[in-house]
């Protein structure tokens, strides 16, 4: 296998006296999707965070392309190609969906020729491209969150972490989506996944992760993770999160 | 007045009194600041108008004294209630309808209140200083070659009392508790059946009206004009910025620090440089320690 | 390209008009322009970027104070003064931007921060014999060009006109460029802003240079155009406050609203002043706090949401 494209290197981050990610490890190379799966409070969108530049780790190094990039400032990993969405979809509310985008394409200050052609382009790709010209705040749920896919798919990003993008949709909603991710990995992005709706996740996804009390307890094929007993008894144990 | 040009020399024999001055004036920044403790330090409430509730509470211990020949120490009775009385409806109609929108709202807003509140004054008696005259008024009591009003060491007595007051309020009792929690996590607070509103009525009130307590408290000892209050509000956000945040022993020590830090320095330059020091001490703390002096608290 | 060119045009007009006016109308419109350039430059970091500042007449002050000084002191021409001014203006943003969003503190602490400073200004300059202290600096009159000095108002209706026009063609530029959208961004998430690549930090203190050194601009003409200065007229909480007025009334998200808010509202000021004068001089200032208030309840989106709502009914 090539180098990875994003190395996660024992990262712990602890709140005092909480340990929220202890010591969690793993690959991810390009073109993959890998998915994070796990119970509520398993330490899931605190290792996002981490990876993503919003949180420092406490210990443990995370690694893109080669580089470092552990504390690294958000910003700053957007410029190197990580894109992300958040799982409460904030678009800029008062401007139209285009200006949306043109600000993720203009956002990590590289050459642009032409920001509103690029725009519109990614707006095609997940189909919101006859939404052009209307404002954020009058979009649908659904639209609202192909839109916060869209903005992130502008700043040209070879790794997407896509925290909880299925959260709230409708069983037809969720198809569309796993359309566009798959779409968007033939692209040659690679995908890291937090999901509930495991139906979705299970087929997206080439590898899961899965971590339970801040610890990573399975890693593979998510055929395999499926049946593995420390999975089951994480998500039975503690009540599961049940498949869409 | 200190002479410019004498050597610190010769200011030495003067420092006792300044210190002095300056804790007494220092009790008044705390007790201001303790009231803003509660409106922003916990609620996280903007309120420009802060200030302009004290003069309010200035002039109407001026009216009890000139038109009923009250002394403050009485007129306290009636001005308490209505400073309390005018918080509640500035909770009403101003501050609870933005309590949720961008923070700029809530500036704007009762920044406009402050413009309304300090103009009125203005206008109804005119930019004058007055004197409230009081049994207490130029009482010394004296402490070896240092010479203290009577009056400026009980609003002081008070001050600290307050504080320890509000900090057994807010620590110890159920309300107190029921405060702090709609203040902390709203959402989770409405889910538990809390009437958020209503605490956070009671928090500004407690907040704001602890301003009608102190007005006829410094009345003996302060002039009253319609632009006392907005130098009370900036040095209050200071000194809660300073004290850290919600913590009502921060302002009280971080008022008293003004208070001192103002005095002293009045002594050593003269002219309106106290006031430069204190804005100077603002900003190094923000450069350097914006936690305030006893940290912790989340900005 | 449109919109420069409407600028432009605008710019004409008004150019245009300005001899045809009384002399009282065009001291109007001086004041106009000036205000209304100090407000618009007050909406770059406040309306555009999204950081309340309460204390702009520190730029403004700074600005007057350092060509005046330069001026009278080393006769150096108001019109390198104005260069000055400027590059100090941005450098007190700079500075002051700096200092408090690299700690990442909410809008309160930049806004006290701006009145603290703003305040430290008025008392030091206050102090500072030099700079006249608390009594102010006199500009003698001598109309030359070269002084900054116009023989007739006309000169300073061009003059205001001019730096109404620099200001806008910066807002019309940033607009246009990533620099708007970054302002945008920042405005209305930060999170989402640093996830697409935007230093929110580096924004801010940018905003907050450029609206300095534009506020600044105003103050050498203020101060060549009413021959005086002292601390309470540049330096005041009054000035700072008509920055923010006029933005809110006109329209804190839109580019121009700020200047529609100079429009409507120095004209009134001037007319209750010349009505109500001495004893009742702060009732204006109850007006505009009344003000305040409504516009934040009523129309956030002050009078050119107002307009552009009615007029985009009325193409439904």
């Amino acid at each position: 296998m090539s180098a990875p494209l994003l190395r996660v290197n024992q990262v712990s981050r602890w709140f005092g006296g909480l340990r929220a990610v202890d010591e969690v490890s793993f690959d991810l190379h390009g073109h993959e999707i890998v998915g994070l799966i796990g119970p509520n409070g398993a330490g899931k969108t605190t290792l996002f965070e981490t990876i993503s530049g919003f949180i420092r780790p406490t210990k443990g190094a995370v690694s893109f392309d080669g580089i470092d990039i552990t504390g690294q400032p958000p910003h700053r990993l957007a410029r190197l190609g990580i894109g992300r969405t958040f799982q409460i979809v904030q678009p800029f509310r008062d401007v139209s969906v285009l200006e949306n985008v043109i600000a993720g394409v203009v956002g990590p200050n590289r050459e642009t020729s032409d920001p509103r052609a690029e725009a519109m382009a990614v707006l095609t790709r997940v189909k919101l491209d006859h939404r052009a010209s209307a404002l954020a705040r009058n979009l649908s749920l659904p639209e609202k969150k192909r839109l916060e896919i869209a903005r992130a798919l502008a700043t040209r990003p070879r790794l997407l972490l896509l925290d909880e993008v299925m959260a709230g949709l409708t069983p037809a909603e969720i198809d569309d989506i796993m359309v566009i991710l798959a779409d968007i990995r033939r692209g040659g992005i690679a995908l890291l996944i937090v999901e509930h709706v495991m139906r979705a996740i299970m087929s997206l996804s080439d590898r899961l992760v899965v971590m339970a009390n801040g610890r990573k307890i399975a890693e593979g094929l998510p055929a395999a993770v499926a049946a593995d007993p420390a999975v089951i008894e994480a998500y039975l144990g503690r009540g599961r999160h049940g498949p869409a | 007045m200190a002479q410019r040009g004498g050597g610190l020399m010769d200011l030495l024999p003067l420092l006792p009194q300044a210190l002095a001055d300056g804790l007494l004036l220092g009790g008044v920044y705390a007790i201001v600041a303790v009231g803003l403790t509660m409106t922003f330090g916990v609620l996280r409430i903007v309120n420009f108008a802060h200030g302009d509730f004290l003069a309010v509470g200035l002039y109407l211990t001026y009216l009890g004294a000139t038109l009923l020949g009250l002394d403050p120490y009485l007129s306290l009775v009636l001005v308490l209630p209505l400073v309390t009385l005018a918080a509640a409806l500035t909770y009403k109609l101003l501050v609870a309808p933005v309590i949720r929108a961008p923070e700029h709202n809530q500036i704007v807003v009762t920044l406009g209140l402050s413009l309304i509140l300090q103009n009125a004054m203005l206008v109804f008696f005119t930019a004058d200083l007055h004197a409230i005259p009081s049994v207490l008024s130029g009482h010394v009591v004296r402490f070896g070659n240092v010479f203290i009003q009577a009056a400026a060491l009980i609003a002081s007595a008070v001050s600290i009392a307050l504080c320890l007051g509000l900090y057994w309020f807010l620590r110890s009792t159920e309300l107190g508790r029921l405060i702090r929690a709609s203040a902390q996590d709203r959402d989770a607070a409405l889910l538990s059946g809390v009437n958020v509103d209503r605490m956070y009525l009671l928090a500004f009130c407690i907040g704001v009206g602890s301003l009608g307590l102190v007005a006829p408290l410094i009345a003996p000892f302060n002039y009253v004009s319609p632009s006392v209050g907005s130098n009370f509000t900036l040095t209050a956000f200071i000194v809660v910025v300073l004290g850290s945040m919600g913590n009502f022993a921060g302002a009280l020590i971080g008022g008293f620090i003004i208070g001192i830090v103002e005095a002293v320095g009045g002594l050593m330059t003269g002219g309106s440089i106290n006031f430069i020091i204190t804005y100077a001490i603002f900003i190094l703390f923000l450069l350097f320690k914006p936690e305030g002096l006893l940290g912790g608290r989340r900005l | 390209m449109r919109p420069m060119l409407l600028l432009g045009l605008a710019t004409a007009l008004l150019a245009g008009i300005a001899p045809l006016l009384s002399i009282y109308a065009q001291h109007i419109f001086v004041l106009v322009a000036l205000y209304g350039a100090v407000a618009l430059a007050w909406n770059i970091l406040g309306g555009m970027a999204g950081q309340m500042s309460l204390g702009h007449a520190l730029f403004v002050g700074a600005g007057a104070y350092v060509s005046t000084a330069l001026y009278l002191k080393f006769a150096v021409s108001p019109w390198i003064g104005l260069v000055v001014a400027a590059m100090l203006g941005g450098l007190l943003g700079a500075l002051m931007g700096y200092t408090v969003f690299r700690r990442k503190l909410s809008g309160v602490y930049f806004a006290l921060v701006t009145l603290a400073v703003a305040e430290m200004a008025l008392h030091i300059v206050s102090n500072v014999s030099f700079l006249g202290a608390a009594n102010g600096l006199a500009i003698p009159s001598k109309p030359d060009f070269a002084n900054f000095q116009f023989s007739s108002k006309l000169g300073f209706c061009y003059a205001a006109l001019g730096v109404l026009a620099v200001v806008s063609v910066t807002i019309l530029a940033i607009d246009r460029s990533r620099l708007g959208y970054v302002f945008l961004a920042i405005r209305e998430n930060e999170r989402s802003a640093a996830a697409l690549g935007i230093d929110v930090v580096q924004g801010k203190v940018i905003a907050a240079a450029i609206s300095g050194a534009l506020a600044a601009l105003v103050g050498p003409v203020y101060a060549n155009y009413v021959l005086f200065i002292d601390p309470e007229s540049v330096l005041g909480v009054p000035l700072s406050i008509d920055a923010l007025l006029f933005s809110f009334v006109g329209g804190l998200g839109s580019l121009f609203g700020p200047l529609i808010g100079a429009v409507v509202l120095v004209p009134l000021t001037e007319l209750l002043r010349s009505l109500l004068g001495g004893r009742l001089a702060g009732v204006h200032l109850i007006v505009y706090g009344v003000i305040l208030i409504l516009v934040m309840r009523l129309a956030p989106q002050g009078l050119w949401g107002l307009l552009s709502a009615s007029m985009s009914r009325r193409r439904k």
